[in-house]
């Protein structure tokens, strides 16, 4: 069977999702009401500027929003997952798991 | 011969294959998640404000001068109309103002949480319900009295803000998607159920035969205070137990 052949769940997978920080940012942000860019930047060990361009491309894509406010003088960015963000998470995770299945299938 | 150490590229080439990725992922979730919980606060203050409502189920009142219904309403579906413990209306203030500031006083808790820890919890479902809760209660009542059927079970104990209690709780172990809370969330409603429709003070009068105290010297006028003292103590005891689970992790 080829892997690359037709069926091959890796055709559903959204570029815009599939990289490593992003899919973290949205599969943190998913778990929470909203969070922090500071806890994104910590948790993802990620520079302010790398971490800001990530979320502009998943602003972009509707798939988070974003809001500030002041914590004192000090402001802070809060990300919220939208539903789009949600679903494309969800894809993104079943397609991973199919590809999981369906190489653990071929090796069988 | 040895094989040669794994280059930086074959180390991205494995910490980027399906399984690492889904298994990065389950760990950024199971983090944000251990981050996120903080209902032991809620707990610790129901728990509290529970407990602190047994001296009101204690009868100091003659025997004769006992049996008031409450003067109002809303009161009374909070404050009950039965024939022990302090006056309904005064019982139905307390657990009005009681689910005011556990409501508001969790949702302040979840703020500053937030602020302190970056990951926010949506608690507002929960504090609607502890809010609203009496309101629905209410409409419960005049609902199922407008159909003949009698909830004077749920109201005549002056209990029922119990269940308020228990309802804003699933609302939250919903939104913390915890296990534990969960968990506890339902071992305080079956409590808060016996004391809502059963004579808890059975179980003390038990307790007090297996010690060989007689019927006579049972402690009839104060056994009431089990009404909100067993239901509080689980949620005391839990909170606490929360608390100590979080101070561990962090």
């Amino acid at each position: 069977m080829n892997p690359s052949g037709p069926g091959n769940p890796t055709g559903d997978l959204d570029d815009v999702v599939h990289q490593r920080h992003r899919l973290g940012i949205l599969a943190i942000a998913a778990e929470a009401d909203r969070v922090e860019f500071g806890y994104l930047k910590d948790t993802l060990e990620l520079t302010a500027g790398n971490l800001s361009r990530h979320l502009t491309v998943l602003e972009n894509a509707d798939f988070v929003d974003l809001k500030k406010d002041y914590a004192g003088r000090r402001p802070r960015t809060w990300v919220r997952i939208t539903n789009a963000g949600r679903l494309a998470l969800g894809l993104e995770i079943a397609t991973l798991e199919a590809i999981v299945k369906r190489h653990a299938d071929l090796a069988d | 011969m040895s094989n040669p150490p794994p280059s930086a590229t074959d180390r991205d080439a494995e910490n980027n294959t399906p399984t690492a990725v889904l298994s990065q992922v389950r760990a950024l979730r199971q983090g944000a998640r251990t981050t996120r919980h903080a209902y032991w606060f809620p707990l610790v203050v129901f728990g509290l404000l529970v407990c602190a409502a047994a001296p009101m189920y204690i009868d100091i009142r003659p025997v004769t001068s006992r049996g008031y219904l409450s003067s109002n309403v809303w009161l009374g579906v909070l404050g009950g109309n039965d024939t022990f413990g302090s006056p309904p209306d005064v019982r139905g203030w307390y657990w009005l103002c009681a689910l005011v500031v556990g409501a508001v006083t969790t949702s302040l808790w979840y703020l500053w949480h937030a602020r302190i820890t970056g990951v926010a919890t949506r608690a507002r479902g929960s504090v609607l319900a502890w809010v609203l809760g009496p309101v629905g209660l209410l409409a419960l009542v005049w609902v199922a009295s407008y159909f003949l059927i009698p909830l004077w079970s749920l109201t005549s104990r002056g209990t029922s803000a119990l269940l308020v209690i228990a309802a804003g709780l699933a609302v939250l172990s919903r939104v913390e998607r915890s296990r534990a809370l969960t968990a506890i969330t339902i071992v305080y409603t079956f409590v808060a159920c016996l004391s809502v429709f059963y004579n808890p003070e059975n179980l003390l009068y038990t307790v007090y035969g297996w010690f060989g105290v007689e019927a006579q010297n049972m402690p009839f006028d104060s056994a009431s205070i089990v009404v909100p003292l067993m239901p509080g103590a689980v949620l005391l005891l839990c909170g606490l137990a929360a608390l100590v689970q979080d101070l561990r992790k962090r």
